[in-house]
């Protein structure tokens, strides 16, 4: 029986490369279309010369990329900071009230519907108010950031919480294991792969919560950026930041999702 | 006065108000060192006893104890397996068994030669660094067969532990359960089955439950003398007492 048991699991060297292949090719497609808009827009934008105000060929985004590349990075270095703080203290405070909320009984059934309503409020309308409360700078950004995203990580976490095999529990109860010990040894790992799902989610709600706090007010950022190039009509600007934006979006998405991955592959085979 | 003794243990679940009674009126003893298997169709609230007997499962009404102690709650001395083996993924094999040493908080070191002689024994010593989804599900089992003895229980509880193994491994399973028993003296195990054959091949006494009213209806001694080997099932009087049994789980079933 162990032959079969002990089948490979450990991937070999040519099925990573064969991974990475046809992950290349998944992304041939998707990316040759990409061009080809690109491509037609060029043309049309010249062909029928529409004014570069209301649309740049992409040529003259391409162009304004090169020239204010410094400029860019440093804004988007700035917003990309603060998107990873809120990312973090979004899973910290995320994490922390799902824990309260399966250490105690009480306090989850006192708070827990109370987050659900919550989540109606179109949070959106609040970064003003964020303004207001931690003044015009990082913090009222970074804060309005976490108060938009951390929700997520908290249903995830809560989820992960619940769905823990019942088995593994009540294994844990006969062992007389206390609540902590439950929650360490057997719930937080069991509910990793819950928590990356709400993480991902919570990683576009970062970026969004940070680009409209420096929106509303902010004197350096992409969203800063973004307002100032519009209120000076310089549409290519604007893209090319929105460019640089996505660029950093697929990116933070992509580690968040690459470390589910390895988490799925290396703790539950 | 008996190791673990029941008398008239009763269950009552309350789903949306309506009482369902799982247990009715069980009486039964288990002395020291005794193996006995609690045999009866599926669903007739066999778990529902070993669970209360765990310190897991509240009991309505009645007493429990193990002993000579009132069951309050899990004991430090229960080792226990459940139909699933519930080993924790992500963790080695070998982690796996410690694991209750760690919930303890034992010292490792001591336990962890105990851990390796246990999978030794059970012929998983070339798996210790393993992880439970490169074994097979007869190997899982086997690794929970060592975790419910690295703290070396005085009793030993197993909830239909084989159940969901195909035929041939499940043969296998309780071979190497009758070996590992009959290589120590010291323990009471509590065996929960719905299968006669492996009831009769491990057990000291069999204890036969009914469905509705989920009672024990009789107590039958299995008079083979040990060491047992797989063998025995081939004897005419191992199969004439599995035919018995058979019928007293019929009868009680038409009455």
């Amino acid at each position: 029986m162990s032959a079969e048991a002990v089948s490979a699991h450990v991937l070999p060297a040519w099925r990573r490369l064969d991974d990475w292949r046809r992950m290349a090719a998944g992304a041939a497609l998707p990316a040759g279309f990409i061009l080809i808009c690109l491509v037609a827009l060029e043309t049309l934008a010249r062909v029928l010369a529409v004014p570069e105000v209301l649309f740049p060929p992409p040529s003259r985004v391409l162009a304004a990329l090169a020239l204010n590349a410094s400029t860019l990075c440093y804004h988007a270095a700035l917003s990309a900071s603060q998107v990873l703080a809120a990312l973090v203290i979004s899973l910290l405070v995320g994490v922390a009230i799902a824990t309260v909320f399966t250490l105690s009984r009480v306090i989850n059934d006192m708070f827990a519907p109370l987050f659900v309503v919550l989540q109606i409020i179109p949070k959106i309308a609040l970064a003003p108010l964020f303004v207001v409360w931690f003044g015009p700078g990082s913090l009222s950004h970074l804060s309005f950031a976490v108060c938009l995203s951390f929700f997520p990580i908290l249903a995830g976490a809560r989820a992960g919480f619940e769905e823990t095999s019942a088995d593994a529990v009540r294994l844990c109860r006969a062992l007389r294991a206390n609540g902590w010990q439950t929650l360490i040894y057997v719930k937080l790992p069991m509910a990793l792969p819950q928590l990356f799902v709400g993480a991902k989610v919570s990683t576009t709600l970062c970026i969004i919560g940070v680009v409209l706090g420096e929106f509303v007010s902010a004197r350096a950022g992409i969203g800063w950026y973004i307002v100032r190039a519009a209120a000076l009509s310089q549409t290519a600007n604007i893209l090319a930041a929105l460019a640089v934006l996505s660029l950093f979006g697929l990116l933070i998405y992509g580690l968040v999702a690459a470390g589910e991955t390895m988490v799925r592959r290396h703790m539950f085979g | 006065m008996s190791f673990i003794r029941g008398d008239g243990l009763r269950k009552v679940y309350d789903p949306e108000g309506r009482a369902v009674e799982a247990l009715h009126n069980v009486n039964f003893r288990v002395e020291k060192g005794e193996f006995v298997s609690i045999l009866g169709p599926s669903g007739c609230g066999k778990s529902t006893l070993l669970m209360m007997c765990a310190g897991l499962e509240d009991i309505s009404d009645g007493s429990l104890t193990v002993a000579e102690q009132a069951m309050t709650g899990p004991r430090d001395d229960v080792g226990i397996m459940f139909q699933d083996p519930t080993l924790l993924p992500w963790k080695t094999v070998i982690e796996n068994v410690l694991f209750p040493a760690r919930i303890s908080r034992m010292r490792i070191e001591p336990v962890r030669d105990r851990a390796s002689a246990l999978l030794r024994s059970v012929g998983l010593q070339a798996f210790e660094q393993h992880r439970p989804h490169q074994l097979s599900g007869g190997m899982r089992q086997r690794v929970s067969i060592c975790r419910a003895l690295v703290n070396d229980p005085s009793i030993l509880l197993m909830d239909e532990p084989f159940s969901a193994l195909d035929a041939i491994t499940r043969d296998q399973m309780n071979v190497l359960l009758l070996d590992l028993w009959q290589q120590q003296q010291a323990r009471t195990a509590l065996f929960i089955t719905h299968s006669i054959r492996e009831a009769v091949l491990l057990s000291d006494r069999i204890l036969v439950m009914t469905k509705r009213p989920a009672t024990i209806v009789q107590d039958v001694v299995v008079p083979f003398s040990r060491p047992r080997n797989s063998g025995l099932a081939e004897e005419m009087e191992f199969n004439q007492l599995c035919g018995r049994l058979r019928g007293m789980i019929e009868d009680s079933h038409v009455g």
